[in-house]
């Protein structure tokens, strides 16, 4: 059995998700579309998707299970596909004007 | 065959690749066990069921138009999953997804054009849901099945059937083509 942390989507996005067109390949999600969720004990992920099936809050296509690896599962009107959080890009004004900082393994020894 | 909209008038015409053995046993056989009154053959829709305004013949000479340019490729069986929208049951697509997406685009126009009902999505249908039938132990015994099975999992489509509803879920084959390779041209 694993476990798997439900992460919501937002609920401004559902109606989006409902009418975006699908496309097959992993998904890129957002963090911040997302809220951590309840966890759920199930074999795979359709039997978390059976186990929630009936309960208060069922899972919603555009929910996506975290396994403790850190693997992603999007259910989707097509059932679930790999997903993976995006990492935000730096800003480029502020990538360009930052002072790098020196690490400890730049340092030269006199210091 | 039977369609996503579980059949459909007299008017309903539809473009399927029927799957070959030792696949097409598999699946009409789990298919039987998982909707015993099912008479479809194991097959993929390339153009779901719809109603046209002219002759059978112009639509199929529109469609073979297409169809005879296209070589023949491989189709990829990968797993079970559930539409969710509507719990059919179907085994997914992997290498060939796309060739299959593309084929849709190029049939669904002219004389054929249709609004689908869902978005297109290649597919093979393992069965529909009906009244209490059981989704989680009809989708845990086809997964059983599938991870049992035990020969080549893809199979080359080379041959595409033009399909006519005739009662029910019971269709009829129309006409076919079988998809040729064609030589590189060389200099």
């Amino acid at each position: 059995m694993a476990i798997y942390r439900v992460h919501r989507l937002k609920g401004h996005l559902r109606q989006p998700f409902r009418y975006a067109a699908h496309v097959s390949g992993a998904a890129d999600l957002k963090p911040r579309d997302y809220s951590p969720a309840e966890t759920v004990e199930a074999a795979t992920p359709y039997a978390a998707y059976f186990a929630m099936r009936g309960a208060e809050a069922p899972l919603e296509p555009g929910d996506v299970l975290e396994l403790e690896t850190g693997e992603l599962r999007i259910f989707k009107f097509v059932g679930f596909e790999e997903a993976r959080w995006t990492q935000p890009e730096p800003k480029a004004d502020t990538a360009s004007h930052a002072q790098p900082e020196a690490s400890a393994a730049q340092l030269p020894d006199a210091l | 065959m039977s369609g996503c909209n579980g059949g459909g008038p007299f008017n309903s015409f539809a473009v399927v690749a029927y799957v070959p053995e030792p696949l097409a046993g598999f699946i009409d056989r789990l298919r039987r066990h998982l909707e015993p009154e099912c008479p479809a053959r194991a097959h993929v829709t390339i153009l779901p069921p719809r109603s046209i305004s002219c002759s059978p013949d112009a639509a199929w000479e529109q469609l073979r138009e297409i169809i005879q340019s296209l070589p023949p490729f491989c189709v990829e069986l990968q797993q079970v999953e559930i539409f969710s929208s509507t719990d059919v049951i179907y085994l997914s697509i992997g290498s060939g997804f796309h060739d299959l997406q593309c084929l849709h685009r190029d049939l669904n126009l002219g004389l054929c054009r249709s609004e689908e009902a869902w978005t297109y999505w290649p597919h093979i249908t393992l069965a529909r849901p009906s009244e209490g039938n059981g989704l989680r132990a009809q989708f845990d015994l086809a997964v059983r099945c599938w991870s049992e099975f035990k020969y080549p999992r893809s199979f080359m489509l080379e041959e595409v059937t033009f399909v006519q509803n005739a009662w029910g879920d019971h269709w009829r084959d129309l006409e076919r083509y079988r998809l040729e390779a064609r030589p590189v041209a060389s200099r």
